[in-house]
């Protein structure tokens, strides 16, 4: 098996031409050779054909006109070197006079058909001659009757060196040009292949010149050939996932070392200013409280961030069990009432018993928890949260809502991207945005579908929908 | 001198606040790109601390639109981004000094020192006028080697006034320079200051280095 594609062009090429121009040559010598001694024996023929017509037949025998003898005076050329003819029983009628002193190779009679019959045969003298034999009936003179024994077999043979020359020469030619064909276009070939294949390795050029550090590069595809555009089209859009994924992931990064570093920068600068100098006890109480909040909500972030963590590696093994999700909703709930309270927020429940769930309690609560930390975070002072949870044959579904929510339609795809967070809630104490990346991802370990959706008038929506409890 | 800071993270801002004032300087601070775009549009600072991840316009995109608006206060740029690139963007992009989170309060106070020292043209951070010395590292001053303790708010007058020795300096530079913005002192809380700060400089019978210029302002230094 050749690897190189370029061989593999070329050996195939080259074979192709080698079978087509020798078959091409081979025929066309064919061709001429026949035409040749088509021609040869058209002569022959002529020649024996005016041989038979001096025989004449009557009742007590053949008789050769040797006067009318048309080649006795015509130059070597055009006459045939040897002749004979017989009767039926073999017995010469006439023969050439070099027949006279060399003995004939062959037996006219062997013909036996009115048809010539044509062969190359040895001549006396070590030549090669051509022959033309076949058997006709002579003219009668007197009306004799046309018996078997009536007919004379002749055979006419001339030497045809000058032919197998011009056939020799002929099949040099033919040879040597097919030959030079072949090899020109052996080259050509060549050269042709290395030209088609040279696009192929340019761009292969420009995919090992793809800097591995910069994936912002693409492969060009000015000049590709059309076969690979569709490698090289799928191999750009894999660069720029690739370069997506890993802008994503560095920008996660960084997203985590600024939450992370900005509130130890918070707790080293209070911890270094409160220490500069003595102060009143009252001072250090306010200066313990704030490393203290930093604190509480760094770990907040930190446990966030390790459960975000687990649940991309899979570690994060649902147990399931069948619990009443309006009873979870309730007591999530206690947690954030008064928080709310706090923020003067009107809450509306709606949580009927009995809406049979089968799910993970702790994760679920994790989630419900963090929807409602979300909404009490982001409703606006004196606004509305409404929870309902309702009951359907296609299961149970949690929804909770909250007003002032100022995120634009088209930005809601993104809020639970991790770190994302709307502008002015930013910095928000214990709000790193990471709440909704957590409830999404908890959302998919549950195998929960929540959508989330914001509404006109400012109405911010999350909705759980669980499969029905069989 | 006057420093605004200009930080998102309320716990860490007010920490920088409260160490740079209670190193003399007058702050002022903003939690978000806009409102700190607009205090240092506002206002002759002699330093802005910057962080870089902002809400509403993010910290190069302050810092771009203040020198673009050729506003050539002295940035120090705030920030947990820590990579090489990042800092070459800081600095190409017309800060002068780079400090990453979490840093050192000592260092960022110095920084800002070097930055003030740099706004008035001088290495030197010893200022040394007729027989009266300042320290602008150590923040202390002596006269005729005697020790003089001053308040920070005094300590920051006379700091102003040295960096510009010789030349007269304006109530209002004095106020645009050494008080904050929602500072609640009257209009002649400057004189008031500089009376305080003549009774500790030009005391002992020491030839007074603080003249008035009446109708234009004040000039430290020996008698012109």
């Amino acid at each position: 098996m050749i690897r190189s594609l370029r061989n593999r062009l070329l050996v195939g090429g080259l074979a192709t031409t080698l079978v087509v121009f020798g078959a091409a040559g081979a025929g066309l010598y064919a061709l001429l050779r026949g035409a040749l001694i088509g021609e040869f024996d058209a002569t022959l023929d002529a020649q024996a054909m005016a041989l038979a017509s001096m025989v004449e037949r009557s009742r007590d025998g053949f008789h050769f006109d040797a006067d009318a003898n048309p080649f006795a005076t015509a130059d070597h050329d055009a006459r045939p070197d040897y002749f004979l003819i017989t009767d039926a029983s073999g017995n010469p009628i006439a023969a050439s006079p070099s027949l006279r002193t060399r003995p004939w190779p062959m037996n006219p009679a062997a013909a036996g058909s009115a048809r010539p019959a044509h062969a190359f045969v040895e001549m006396p003298g070590d030549r090669r001659g051509r022959t033309v034999r076949f058997t006709f009936t002579p003219r009668s003179e007197d009306d004799a009757p046309a018996t078997p024994s009536a007919t004379a077999p002749i055979a006419v043979a001339r030497d045809a060196t000058a032919l197998r020359h011009r056939l020799n020469h002929l099949a040099w030619i033919v040879a040597g040009v097919f030959a030079a064909a072949i090899a020109l276009s052996g080259a050509g070939a060549a050269l042709v292949v290395h030209r088609g294949l040279r696009p192929l390795g340019t761009l292969a050029d420009r995919i090992r010149d793809l800097g591995a550090a910069d994936l912002s590069e693409r492969v060009e595809l000015r000049g590709a050939p059309s076969e690979m555009i569709p490698i090289v089209t799928r191999l750009n859009v894999l660069l720029g996932d690739l370069e997506s994924t890993l802008a994503r992931e560095r920008a996660f990064t960084a997203d985590v070392a600024h939450e992370l570093r900005t509130p130890l920068a918070g707790l080293l600068a209070t911890l270094q200013v409160t220490r500069s100098r003595r102060r009143e006890p009252a001072e250090y109480q306010t200066a313990l409280q704030r490393c203290q909040t930093i604190a509480e909500a760094m770990i907040g972030m930190v446990e966030t961030l390790l459960l975000l963590a687990r649940a991309d590696a899979h570690q994060l093994a649902p147990q399931t069990t069948r619990l009443d999700l309006a009873v979870a909703a309730g007591a999530a709930w206690a947690n954030h009432a008064p928080d709310a309270d706090a923020r003067d927020i009107d809450a509306r429940l709606d949580l009927p018993a009995n809406a049979a769930v089968r799910t993970d309690p702790k994760l679920l609560d994790l989630l419900l928890r963090n929807l409602m930390d979300n909404a009490v975070t982001y409703c606006d002072p004196g606004g509305r949260i409404t929870l309902v949870v309702t009951t359907a044959d296609d299961g149970a579904r949690f929804s909770i809502a909250n007003t002032g929510s100022a995120i634009d339609a088209a930005d809601v795809p993104r809020v639970t991207d991790r770190f994302w967070r709307f502008d002015a809630a930013r910095g928000a104490a214990g709000h790193h945005g990471l709440g909704l990346a957590l409830c999404r991802r908890l959302a998919d370990v549950l195998a929960i579908a929540m959508t989330i959706r914001s509404e006109r008038g400012g109405q911010f929506v999350v909705e759980l929908a669980f499969a029905r409890d069989e | 001198m006057r420093v605004l800071v200009i930080e998102d993270n309320q716990l860490l801002r007010e920490a920088v606040c409260q160490g740079l004032r209670e190193a003399g300087f007058a702050v002022d601070s903003a939690s978000d790109g806009k409102t700190g775009l607009w205090h240092a549009r506002s206002a002759p600072y002699d330093v802005i601390v910057l962080d870089l991840m902002l809400p509403g316009l993010d910290g190069m995109s302050v810092l771009r639109e203040l020198r673009t608006a050729k506003v050539a206060t002295h940035v120090l740029i705030l920030t947990a981004r820590d990579t090489p690139p990042d800092r070459i963007a800081g600095l190409d992009a017309g800060a002068d000094d780079y400090l990453v989170k979490p840093f050192d309060f000592g260092e960022l106070l110095a920084r800002v020192r070097a930055l003030v020292r740099r706004e008035y043209r001088s290495k030197n951070p010893s200022i040394v006028i007729a027989d009266l010395e300042i320290d602008t590292a150590a923040r202390s001053v002596r006269r005729a080697g005697n020790a003089i303790p001053l308040t920070p708010r005094e300590y920051a007058l006379l700091e102003f006034l040295a960096a510009r020795r010789g030349t007269v300096v304006t109530r209002t530079d004095i106020w645009d320079h050494v008080y904050e913005l929602n500072s609640d002192a009257g209009s002649n809380v400057v004189d008031v200051f500089i009376g305080h700060l003549r009774r500790k400089i030009d005391a002992h019978g020491c030839p007074p280095l603080i003249h008035t210029r009446r109708g234009h302002g004040y000039v430290l230094g020996t008698e012109p």
